[in-house]
């Protein structure tokens, strides 16, 4: 999952896949900003078929707060 | 780290003790410009019988020999000098006041508007706050001590600045030492300006118009008026010289008074009260007397060297006599 | 208080002083909490109460939210919170506002009905602690904080001295973790937000405070000048001179502001403290949405989690309801910043530009990732189209009069090519505009060179304390006695 997630946001936020890994966030990529948080979002809840809660969009500082909700969701990490 | 911070510690107190040593330095070593023109002037031997007119643009209308012509068709024989100089205010004249008590003039007569006591750079009404309690200020305790040099320019290191790179300016472009033409005879701070000459627009001072609206600048409460507490201490200074004062307010356009916010026009009479109330002197009220039309350059400066404006002259010598008259 | 006055280095010294020498953890959170509360009520006096009413409220408000099983009742408990807060701050803020329309439109429907006003004072900071207590009671609501357990620790998160008058707006998570002795561990990088040296933090706070001393009293305070002076009656100005001074002022509020701020930051630095940037160098964005993620970054982040996203979560996709969920937003941002119509205004054209920007990203896909904008030029070219629409709505940030408003925004667009009357300008403020020139071009290397607090702060010593003296010899210089009141003081 991982792989998948990293490429699907570096796609959306127009940056290469090796840019981006867990500690990424809207505070070290330029192009992270909250319109593209949510293209991000509506992205990931059509890729993974998940719907995510209020609470879960606002409390994504970090890809790795992603990861988490994602598997709080049953998507599983393993590619 | 202990140490790290240490060496911070040290570090801060080298940085403030060598800034604050260049500084004051540098402000009591820098020639006080305006001051030496002033003294250029003071120096001089002047008449025995004189009166000096103070007063910043608003007083430039004024000319001197119409007013000792005056006081001598009715047998007062004294020279008059207008020291008024534009933009200079009671902060700056006071820095002047033991150059003004050496000449020992009879009379000082001092105009002033709305302008003088405009709160510097700012243009919010502060709301006083009242308090329960007030916590002394450092700024409080340090107006206890006073230094050892000119503290007019500690209190405004922006104003000596500027003038020094201003001064620099001038003298690079060689335009210091230019005699330059005064409006009328005895006034040595004027410079001849002939735009003064030509009044404004009746349209720009109508209700509304551009020069009749009040905006921008606006006078801080009695305590808080530097501008104020400088005059203050101006006139205890020359009293305690044995000089007479009178203050007066110079003609404002009646346009511009009837829309000033309530709260200025208290701050404004409160004040001409205080000094009369505190040094048992009169303040002739002149901002509200004249609405003649056709004689404004803009709200509280009338034109110069016209016959349209020599009851200006004529009203201060009208001033002068009376208090004479009073002794 | 303000920060740009010796009561306040006197004040700052006297505290540090004070944790130094008494070490035990729990009194010297004690001696911030006093301190702070002195530092409310040097400015505020009796208005203190206010302060702590919000706080009492919302503390025992949050506890009884988190204890409370019923969805219901939470609901209630929210409220009163929410009404409680901003209750206080509408009638502090807009009552005197309220009470003028009133009697315009009375006057207007020609009815006796003046009411007069009731003048009152702003109590310090009032719009930056409700925001903050909000978003507690808040946080705490949507279940993903827990309540503080001790009064003392969440009276401190509301009136912490650093950020208390002007931001930034903290929330909970980030700091209470910090009051309870848990410093994380960042990179450092190049666009970071969180400022973290572990081992350099006091001279990292001492080098920010000295930058935000410079960009206050040494820039903003002088270049005021020149703007109130084109501002103070635009009407019958060039169209050069208006946007002289729009450019001037955007100067001096960024100085102003971001100074402040600088201040604030450095200070908590000191103190152990690490808050979040509020600025990242919001005149080079490259589109609004991405000026609003640089420009008082705090407040937009809290209206994006606790206004935006809870209006457009439901229904994301349909552009209508971003863009409405975006103008309330920037209306509300807007009139957040003080009570006049123009304020409304500001918010209003900043809500078009995003709103625009936002609807044309989404909607036209071949823009979105075109890559004409990745090259120098589409970049420079996206920087000075964005800071052209963002001066235009500073001038509705900075003249209240409609008149002189509508007046100052013609010129900006329809441009009249005249420049005597802007030459002469130049020529009597030459200091101001000096200043401003200064500022741009150490702007610029900033922004090229990277951050330039990093570099000086890592001076070594005698470098570092040559830089100190040359920036209180600067400020000494040009001081002017009369210290100024810093733009958002107001708020």
């Amino acid at each position: 999952m991982s792989e998948r997630l990293y490429k699907l946001i570096a796609k959306i936020l127009g940056v290469n896949v090796s840019d981006i890994n867990d500690e990424s966030s809207p505070e070290t990529i330029e192009s992270w900003d909250s319109f593209n948080s949510l293209v991000i979002v509506d992205e990931l809840e059509s890729e993974f078929e998940v719907s995510f809660s209020l609470e879960e969009i606002i409390d994504s500082p970090n890809v790795s707060a992603i990861k988490k909700h994602l598997k709080n969701h049953g998507v599983s990490l393993d590619d | 780290m202990l140490n790290s911070i240490k060496k911070i510690v040290f570090c801060l107190i080298i940085s403030f003790s060598i800034a604050l040593t260049i500084f004051f330095t540098t402000i009591s070593s820098l020639p006080d410009y305006v001051y030496e023109e002033h003294e250029k002037f003071y120096l001089q031997e002047l008449p025995n019988e004189k009166i000096f007119i103070f007063g910043s643009s608003q007083t430039f209308a004024i000319n001197p020999i119409i007013v000792s012509d005056v006081l001598s068709a009715e047998g007062h024989n004294y020279t008059v000098f207008h020291l008024g100089q534009g933009s200079f205010d009671a902060e700056e004249r006071l820095r002047t006041a033991d150059l003004i008590s050496s000449q020992k003039p009879e009379i000082v007569i001092y105009g002033v508007a709305y302008q003088t006591f405009y709160s510097h750079g700012r243009n919010t009404i502060e709301k006083p706050i009242d308090s329960v309690f007030e916590f002394p200020t450092v700024r409080d305790f340090l107006a206890v001590f006073s230094l050892p040099i000119n503290t007019g320019l500690i209190d405004n290191p922006k104003y000596a600045t500027i003038n020094t790179i201003n001064h620099f300016f001038q003298t690079w472009e060689g335009k210091y030492d230019e005699v330059l033409p005064r409006p009328y005879p005895n006034t040595p701070f004027f410079i001849m300006d002939d735009n003064a000459k030509i009044p404004a627009e009746q349209k720009d001072l109508e209700v509304g118009g551009r020069l009749a609206d009040f905006r921008g600048m606006e006078i801080y409460p009695i305590e808080k008026n530097r501008s104020f507490n400088a005059l203050k201490k101006l006139i205890h200074n020359l009293h305690e010289n044995e000089i007479e004062v009178i203050i007066f307010t110079v003609p404002h356009h009646k346009n511009w008074l009837t829309q000033l916010p309530e709260q200025q026009t208290e701050i404004f009479e409160g004040m001409m009260d205080n000094l009369e109330q505190e040094f048992d002197l009169k303040v002739y009220r002149l901002h509200d007397k004249y609405d003649t039309e056709g004689i404004w350059i803009d709200h509280d400066h009338v034109i110069a060297y016209d016959k349209k404006t020599n009851f200006y002259s004529e009203e201060i010598a009208t001033i002068l006599l009376t208090e004479m008259k009073e002794k | 208080m303000i920060f740009t006055s010796i009561d306040f280095i006197v004040f700052f010294v006297f505290i540090l002083a004070s944790i130094t020498v008494i070490k035990h953890r729990k009194f010297q959170h004690l001696i911030l909490l006093g301190g702070s509360y002195y530092f409310f009520y040097f400015s505020s006096n009796y208005l203190i109460v206010l302060l702590i009413f919000s706080t009492v409220l919302d503390y025992y408000l949050a506890k009884m939210i988190y204890n409370s099983k019923d969805i219901s009742k939470k609901k209630i408990l929210l409220s009163i919170s929410l009404i409680g807060n901003l209750g206080l701050l509408g009638f502090f803020k807009y009552t005197d506002f309220a009470i003028l329309q009133f009697n315009i439109l009375g006057n207007y429907l020609d009815l006796a009905t003046s009411i007069p006003y009731y003048n009152l004072v702003l109590p310090l900071g009032i719009s930056f602690y409700t925001f903050q207590t909000l978003s507690y009671t808040i946080d705490v609501y949507r279940g993903s904080l827990e309540p503080s357990k001790r009064f003392s620790e969440f009276a401190l998160f509301v009136a912490f001295f650093p950020q208390l008058v002007a931001g930034p707006i903290l929330r909970a998570k980030q700091f209470l973790p910090q009051l309870r002795e848990k410093i994380q561990e960042y990179n450092a990088g190049g666009n970071i937000r969180q400022i973290v040296f572990q081992n350099v933090n006091i001279k990292f706070g001492i080098t920010l405070m000295a930058f935000g001393f410079i960009k206050k009293m040494f820039f903003a305070d002088n270049i005021a000048p020149l703007v109130d002076n084109i501002f103070f009656n635009p009407i019958g100005a060039e169209s050069f001179t208006i946007i002289l001074g729009a450019l001037a002022f955007a100067v001096q509020v960024y100085g102003d502001f971001s100074g402040y701020t600088d201040i604030a930051i450095g200070a908590a630095l000191i103190l152990g403290f690490k808050i979040p940037a509020n600025f990242n160098k919001p005149y080079f964005a490259t589109s609004p949405t991405a000026f609003w993620n640089k420009w008082h970054i705090s407040l937009s982040l809290w209206i994006r989690d606790y206004l935006y996203l809870p209006l457009v979560f439901k229904n994301r996709k349909s552009s209508t309801r971003i863009f409405l969920s975006l103008m309330i937003a920037f209306m509300l941002i807007g009139f957040w910043h003080g009570d006049g119509w123009n304020f409304l205004i500001f918010g209003i054209l900043q809500g078009i530009f995003v709103g625009v920007h936002t609807v044309i990203r989404k909607n036209v896909k071949f823009l979105r990732n075109h890559t004409f904008f990745d090259t120098k030029f589409g970049k420079v070219l996206s920087i000075f189209i964005t800071q052209y629409l963002i001066f235009f709505s500073f001038l509705a940030f900075r003249i209240p009069d409609m008149n002189h408003l509508f007046y100052s925004m013609q010129k900006y667009i329809l441009i009249d090519f005249q420049v005597t009357e802007t030459i002469s300008i130049i020529q009597s403020h030459k200091i101001s505009i000096f200043l401003m020139v200064l500022f741009i071009i150490i702007h610029f290397i900033s922004f090229r060179k990277g951050n330039l607090v990093e570099i000086f702060a890592k001076l070594n010593y005698k470098y570092w304390t040559l830089f100190l003296t040359g920036s209180i010899l600067a400020i000494l210089l040009l001081f002017d006695g009369n210290p100024t009141d810093f733009i958002y003081f107001k708020f």
